[in-house]
């Protein structure tokens, strides 16, 4: 770890550290944390990719898809799924309400079976007349790359859709030229599987730190004072605790601590 | 609704069935045995045929859960006229594996199950107090000196599990002691490690009396706090253990 101000800084450090020293640490933390956002985001290029392809394809010829036409994005899919040391729980593409010739909403979504059992397809119901009916339209992982064009890290939630997993789901918009949005390319990831790149950034820090999403919930910590799925709301408002925004665009996520015990 | 077009809950509900097959349930309940030291190293598991009468389940199922535990390096299956299948744990090497296990878990995975440890425990805790049996007192009180006076992680990890299920078991509930045991199967290894790992056994020891002491005063809310406190402790420890554990990796 390079810091600019270590050639000044004396052998041993003083208790309190200078304020502006903290707030750089908070900050390259919350930096860190970015970095591994966008490079778990970044492994949803290759399904992106094939799902683009779908309407590319069908926009050169002057029509919408079909439905079927999207299991194209099967190939991806289990490149993310099957990869070693996947930490992706499932992914598969969704459509934006229109966008197919032949169905008003899909989901093209696999998750991975019990024991390495291979992939299974997720089947919803989508029919507004059920009493299931699971509208995604409304969901901040569809919702908020619609709305707002970008990608979005949604969660985290307990899944009773694949398994019994406390997820977090990622999404990216799908924008096709002379269609516009078409969908989104989405995969959920295990909180705990995120846990490994979270940790170790908070973990760099001299004091107790915590990972804060926009409400306040606790996403990591490195105190057990702060139980992962929490809610810490005080802290974001805390004059005492340092703080620094994950500079994503895709992500409201806070970085507090860094000096000292967070509780005292 | 027909059964084929899955829905959210229903698919939710069914998951567990679809993914966990009856060869990996005998698999979970001998590996349970293990953890909680009712079988030891060394011991020979009962016949295939005996543990397939025993459990209900076909002798091929035995056979697959069989394979299931050599895989995981928990029994090994010796052939010949004195053959048959016999539990491996050596304790180094189940602790070795246990700190594995405690560094690799996530804190969310600890607090989750700690989340269903304070369900179950803390429940268990305030019925024992409106429903113990007369002689619980005499019963719980030698494991509360046992978990103190216990020298080594077996004997801690067996002291500290058997005072849990006996609550449950006070508590004259079947399904609450049956959530106890695969509780304790899973949270005692972890917990119990050799020095410096484990817990402070004497204030465990000492949470426990106090648990006891409400449930046999029938102070039910009493109980379920203390219970609920110990609880909370344990977790504590294994998170602050578990992020120790992840700096040295």
């Amino acid at each position: 770890m390079t810091s600019t101000f270590s050639p000044a800084l004396p052998a041993v450090l003083p208790v309190a550290l200078p304020d502006a020293l903290d707030r750089l640490a908070v900050e390259r933390c919350a930096r860190r944390i970015a970095a591994a956002v966008e490079s778990v985001l970044a492994e949803l290029d290759g399904l992106r990719a094939a799902a683009a392809d779908c309407w590319s394809r069908a926009a050169a010829a002057g029509r919408r898809p079909a439905a079927a036409e999207l299991a194209a994005v099967h190939g991806a899919v289990s490149e993310l799924l099957a990869g070693t040391g996947s930490r992706w729980f499932g992914c598969g593409a969704v459509a934006a309400p229109g966008a197919l010739a032949d169905a008003e909403l899909h989901v093209e979504w696999w998750y991975r079976g019990a024991r390495g059992a291979g992939e299974r397809r997720l089947r919803l119901a989508l029919d507004p007349a059920d009493a299931e009916f699971y509208d995604y339209r409304v969901l901040p992982w569809f919702a908020r790359p619609r709305d707002e064009g970008r990608p979005v890290v949604a969660g985290p939630h307990v899944d009773l859709l694949c398994a019994d997993r406390y997820v977090l789901c990622c999404a990216r918009p799908v924008v096709v030229p002379g269609a516009g949005f078409v969908g989104v390319a989405a995969g959920d990831v295990p909180l705990a599987a995120l846990e490994r790149l979270l940790v170790p950034a908070l973990r760099a820090l001299p004091g107790e730190a915590a990972l804060l999403d926009g409400e306040g919930r606790v996403l990591a910590a490195t105190t057990p004072a702060l139980p992962v799925g929490s809610l810490a709301r005080g802290l974001l408002a805390d004059p005492a605790v340092g703080r620094g925004a994950v500079p994503s665009e895709a992500v409201d996520w806070t970085v507090v601590g860094g000096r000292g015990d967070l509780f005292v | 609704m027909t059964i084929g077009s899955a829905t959210p809950l229903l698919s939710a509900v069914l998951a567990p069935l679809t993914d966990l097959g009856r060869a990996d349930a005998v698999a979970r309940r001998i590996t349970e045995a293990i953890a909680l030291g009712l079988v030891a190293d060394g011991d020979q598991l009962p016949s295939e045929n005996d543990l397939a009468d025993q459990l209900g389940v076909a002798n091929g199922t035995v056979r697959e859960a069989l394979a299931l535990l050599r895989e995981a390096g928990l029994i090994e299956t010796r052939r010949g006229r004195n053959g048959g299948s016999f539990v491996r744990t050596p304790a180094e090497g189940s602790e070795r594996l246990q700190l594995a296990r405690l560094s690799d878990l996530a804190t969310v995975d600890l607090r989750d199950l700690g989340d269903e440890e304070l369900a179950v425990f803390g429940t268990a805790a305030r019925l024992a107090a409106e429903r113990a049996p007369a002689d619980l007192g005499t019963r719980l009180t030698r494991l509360v000196h046992e978990l103190r006076d216990a020298t080594g992680p077996a004997e801690q990890r067996r002291a500290d599990a058997r005072f849990h299920i006996e609550l449950a078991v006070a508590a004259q509930s079947v399904r609450l002691t049956q959530l106890a045991v695969r509780l304790q199967a899973e949270l005692g290894p972890l917990l119990w490690l050799p020095a410096p790992y484990g817990p402070d056994q004497e204030r465990f020891a000492e949470q426990h009396r106090e648990i006891l002491v409400a449930v046999l005063a029938g102070d039910a809310a009493g109980a379920r706090a203390a219970a609920e406190a110990h609880v909370v402790a344990c977790v504590h420890h294994l998170v602050r253990r578990h992020l120790e554990l992840a700096d040295d990796g």
